[in-house]
């Protein structure tokens, strides 16, 4: 039911959503972290993505505890997750 | 196919909404900001059958939005979309009005069904209102001042039940007495702006000087004898309808400022230089022949187009007969009851009469002829007599009367004051309150008898057949 290009654009969106929790990250910058957390949290399981919805609350609630070693644990997670959505972004 | 807004700081979310209403056939607008959009269907930029929105945003809350639709009476169904986190607000948003409630994750069929359903009780409540309203009209129920049931005037009725809903702007045209204010109040308590202010105005009332301050207001000491802001009519008339009375006689200076707040809806007040939004609609009425005047040079053309979008011509007393008697049966109760007599009723000679007469002051010499004749009646019926006791009284009245004093000092002389405004309230009296006549029977213009009415008044006294 989905439109399959409001997909796509969702995908894209979160690749440019990693890269600034990557950039945050280094920054120590977990308010970027947090918000961008919670918005996945939101929206992942209204397009499908159940798993996305739970990986915005990790990086939430790491942003918040400010617990490095979770957050980079997480990041990677988005990675892995990115990698394999790869042929539904533009 | 519906109008429908979507207020969602969620962009991801608010373009797959989107995309999915507008292939469902919906035309949805999407605005990120609440404050924004509010104000947009405040200034009915916007005008939505349907509102979708975010329970949490940042700068305004899904429970506020609902707040203040109902505090400025604005009617639109309001779907609220809440996290399966957050029932409470969800429960709280349906306390405050909303049609009902969506959780996240967002099953988009779901929203589909609860939007439908709602569009369609809407829809229903609507009918629902029109239906109401039309056999009110019908009945001449809920419409304690609109009185008359000939094809004529249920024609003007008709037309004004049909363009309440409108915001266009409508000239009510007519002579003297036919009831220009009343129709004006009638389309504004059959359209939605019901609920807000209406205010009216004699644009020939006022002094030309005064009149660009009472409009639109002015700024503390923008100008002498301005001692403090003061708001305008535009500003107290705000959601509502601002009734012009008399626009035939609006200089042509106040003319083009007019039209400025017709196109731009936005004025200023005197002495500021602050825009401020004008969700006003405007009545107009003049019992001058405004194309005449536009043709005479004294009316602009551009806002005699913009004024008379709807125009509705109300019919004098005499085109309209079979009026007579619902209208005096109306103002017989209404004054019976106002004097405290009750069973009062009118003789055949006097229903006779009534329907004989020529009625120059339409609607309003006839109020004053049966106020008159109540108060005069000594038995249960009303004589012929007492109806033309008026018309007795003026022909054996000496045009020297005015001059007598209620005084029984035989010494005390009267002001010229006194004796020019004596003189005003014998030539109203004679004409029926109606003021057009009195002013030219008097030779002065009606500015001048407005202010002199308004002296009189102010001391305390009436001025007979008003």
């Amino acid at each position: 039911m989905i439109d399959q290009e409001v997909l796509k654009k969702y995908v894209t969106r979160r690749q440019e959503d990693f890269e600034k929790c990557l950039l945050a990250f280094a920054k120590r910058n977990y308010a970027d972290i947090e918000m961008i957390g919670h918005k996945m949290k939101g929206n992942g399981t209204t397009f499908g993505f159940p798993e996305l919805s739970e990986l915005g609350e990790s990086l939430e609630n790491g942003a918040v505890a400010k617990d490095h070693d979770l957050l980079k644990l997480k990041l990677d997670e988005f990675k892995v997750w990115l990698s394999g959505k790869s042929s539904l972004a533009h | 196919m519906a109008e429908i807004l979507l207020i969602e700081d969620d962009f991801d979310l608010a373009e797959m909404i989107q995309a999915f209403l507008k292939q469902k056939g919906h035309h949805c607008v999407h605005s990120e900001d609440p404050v924004t959009a509010l104000q947009h269907i405040q200034s009915e930029k916007l005008k939505p059958e349907l509102i979708l929105t975010d329970l949490k945003m940042p700068r305004m809350s899904g429970i506020e939005i609902l707040q203040q639709l109902k505090k400025n009476q604005i009617n639109i169904p309001v779907i609220v979309i809440t996290s399966n986190r957050s029932m409470e607000t969800a429960v709280e948003a349906i306390h405050e009005g909303a049609f009902d409630y969506v959780v996240k994750p967002l099953n988009l069929a779901q929203i589909l069904i609860t939007l439908e359903r709602a569009l369609y009780l809407s829809r229903l409540q609507g009918e629902n209102q029109t239906l109401k309203t039309a056999l009110q009209i019908k009945e001449g129920t809920n419409l304690p001042d609109v009185k008359g049931k000939s094809p004529q005037f249920l024609k003007v009725l008709e037309l004004a039940k049909r363009v309440a809903s409108s915001t266009a702007h409508i000239l009510v045209t007519g002579e003297s007495g036919t009831g220009k204010e009343v129709i004006a109040r009638t389309i504004h308590k059959l359209s939605a702006r019901a609920k807000k202010p209406f205010v009216a105005i004699n644009c020939s009332a006022i002094p030309e000087q005064l009149l660009e301050s009472e409009l639109f207001g002015h700024a503390k000491g923008s100008f002498t004898g301005a001692i403090d802001k003061k708001i305008g009519l535009f500003e107290e008339a705000e959601g509502g309808t601002l009734f012009l009375d008399e626009i035939g006689d609006l200089n042509l200076q106040l003319q083009a400022k007019l039209l400025r707040v017709l196109q731009e809806k936005k004025y200023r007040r005197v002495g500021e230089n602050q825009q401020r939004d004008a969700n006003v609609r405007v009545i107009s009425a003049t019992h001058k022949d405004l194309a005449e005047e536009v043709k005479k040079g004294n009316f602009r053309e551009d806002l005699f187009f913009r004024l008379n979008v709807i125009p509705i011509k109300i019919p004098t007393l005499r085109e309209r007969k079979e009026d007579i008697l619902p209208l005096a049966d109306f103002f017989l109760k209404k004054f019976s009851s106002l004097n405290g007599r009750d069973n009062l009723s009118f003789t055949k000679e006097a229903v006779q009469w009534l329907l004989s007469q020529h009625w120059k002051g339409n609607v309003r010499e006839l109020e004053n002829t049966i106020e008159r004749a109540v108060v005069l009646c000594q038995g249960n019926q009303i004589p012929v007599e007492d109806l033309r006791e008026f018309e007795a009284m003026e022909t054996t009245k000496s045009p020297l009367d005015f001059l007598d004093t209620a005084s029984a000092d035989p010494t005390e002389v009267l002001t010229l004051d006194q004796i020019t405004k004596n003189y005003i309230k014998l030539v109203l009296n004679k004409n029926n309150g109606a003021r057009e006549k009195t002013a030219k029977d008097l030779a002065i213009d009606r500015k001048t008898l407005y202010r002199k009415i308004q002296e009189i008044e102010a001391e305390g006294q009436t001025v007979g057949a008003l």
